[in-house]
């Protein structure tokens, strides 16, 4: 059944995603070839009008990026706490598969927005003298990243592997119990789920915290030393935070799920 | 005879309101019930918890001697009052989905009832009116094979053309081991087609009877016993 609810949520969604991320690359292209015909002529006009081009893309990239979140947020609404839900929740399937499948789907798009955002970004803005330029940055912070894990890059690949995705799911799993958690009230439940929202990422930020309190040991230093301020890096104290951030996150993953499966099998509110 | 629905001391408590309070009931199979009552009185309620959609507060509501989940959503056919398919697909997809997920789904039944409403398969369910959607949605429900037939209000906001469709349709594809249980305002039009009656009122049963006891021996109609019963 998990099948099934995955292609007809697929063949719900794909088409309007797919234009806008279309569009995306589609300017990304554009793009690129204004900046190969007019701006490399170095026209004051065209300077200013590229970097006009650059501004309003990168607006469209992060448009492109929350229109895609809002829109599965507001069909995980739409489809199982308003009329649509009469359908859903009564399909012979159960709540957890209805869960799994809006979930799935819209861990796909992230990493489908993702992957078109990178390949955007590249296919506007890479040349021979950028592509430079964007590898020495990547090997500063490549390296400065591995050397906070004794050196070992097994470890900081790891590192990446693990969290990034985990992260990645953490937070839709947060935005869809948020939803649940403001479907319950009668009124203002946009206002409610915003609120639960807020709420639980500051419980999840103190509890991250809390962690990096706890498992890094020269957090204060770093803080309130003044030898040490100067020599603080983005990526201080992952090494030690590592392994009690990810299963941090797991576990709150398995909270967030479990709960907003209970809510929408005891305590469904269809309007 | 078995019974295919039964409730149990069925209590619903929404805050302050109490929705449904000590329901006892058992429905046999191969009928059709009328759920009859004022506004408020429970009969939505009572039908959401059938279909798994509320969760009592005490007591317990079983199709077949089972809990609502995942296997009596495979022999309950469920027409609520509103429409619930998104109306952006046409009437193929929803012919499609319906028979993907439910193994009893009879699609020739589905597109022989469609055709005979001059309804095209590729028509957008948003282009319809009201009335012909909600033709839409019977004829999925009623292509069910299934054991219980919930329908919410199937005849409200329709013209008396199309209720005589909708009364027709229930009547000729109905399983005579099914049963159908159909919440109603327009007894009028229904008790015709009616094995027997159940009123609530504020949420607890008031009666239930066979139509026959009630226009033979009590020698009136439903409709008539109903307003006796519910007078202002």
């Amino acid at each position: 059944m998990l099948g099934k609810l995955l292609k007809y949520e697929w063949a719900a969604t794909y088409r309007l995603l797919l234009m806008i991320h279309g569009a995306m690359i589609f300017l990304a292209l554009l793009g690129r070839f204004i900046f190969t015909m007019f701006v490399s002529a170095e026209v004051p006009f065209s300077l200013f009008a590229g970097g006009a081009y650059v501004f309003i893309y990168v607006l469209g990239i992060v448009s492109v990026s929350i229109s895609t979140t809002i829109y599965l947020l507001m069909r995980f609404y739409k489809n199982l706490f308003t009329d649509e839900g009469y359908l859903m929740h009564t399909l012979p399937v159960n709540p957890g598969q209805l869960i799994w499948t809006k979930f799935i789907i819209f861990y796909i798009w992230c990493f489908i927005d993702v992957a078109v955002l990178i390949g955007c970004l590249a296919l506007f803005l890479l040349t021979p003298h950028s592509a430079v330029i964007f590898q020495n940055y990547f090997s500063e912070i490549s390296a400065a990243m591995v050397s906070e894990f004794d050196g070992s890059s097994v470890k900081c690949i790891a590192y990446l592997s693990l969290l990034i995705p985990l992260s990645t799911a953490v937070q839709i799993l947060m935005m869809y119990f948020s939803i649940t958690l403001g479907s319950l009230m009668a009124k203002h439940k946009v206002l409610a789920a915003f609120g639960s929202y807020m709420a639980i990422l500051a419980g999840s930020s103190t509890v991250n915290m809390i962690i990096t309190t706890i498992f890094w040991k020269d957090y204060f230093k770093v803080l309130t030393d003044a030898a040490m301020v100067g020599n603080y890096y983005t990526f201080a104290g992952l090494n030690a935070t590592f392994i009690p951030s990810l299963i941090t996150q797991v576990i709150l993953g398995a909270v967030l799920f479990k709960a907003t499966h209970y809510i929408i099998s005891k305590h469904l509110n269809l309007e | 005879m078995s019974v295919i629905l039964e409730c149990k001391n069925l209590t619903k408590v929404f805050g302050p309101k109490t929705a449904l309070y000590g329901l006892n009931l058992s429905l046999e199979s191969g009928r059709i019930i009328g759920l009859l009552g004022p506004n408020g009185s429970g009969k939505t309620t009572l039908i959401k918890m059938i279909n798994g959609l509320i969760s009592p507060t005490e007591g317990e509501v079983l199709i077949d001697g089972i809990k609502p989940g995942v296997d009596t959503k495979k022999i309950v056919s469920y027409l609520p009052e509103r429409s619930y398919l998104n109306r952006h697909i046409r009437v193929a997809q929803a012919v499609e989905l319906f028979s993907d997920f439910y193994e009893d789904f009879d699609r020739g039944r589905a597109y022989d009832m469609l055709a005979r409403l001059h309804i095209e398969r590729n028509e957008k369910l948003s282009t319809m009116s009201k009335g012909t959607r909600e033709k839409v949605h019977l004829v999925l429900v009623m292509s069910r094979r299934a054991r219980l037939y919930c329908l919410d209000e199937p005849i409200a906001g329709v013209d008396p053309a199309a209720r005589d469709f909708i009364l027709s349709t229930i009547i000729n594809n109905y399983d005579e081991n099914a049963t159908i249980l159909i919440s109603t305002h327009l007894i009028s039009d229904i008790e015709n087609i009616l094995d027997e009656v159940i009123f609530l009122e504020y949420g607890q049963l008031r009666m239930f009877s066979s139509v026959d006891d009630i226009r033979f021996n009590q020698g009136k109609s439903v409709d008539t016993l109903f307003r006796e019963v519910f007078k202002c």
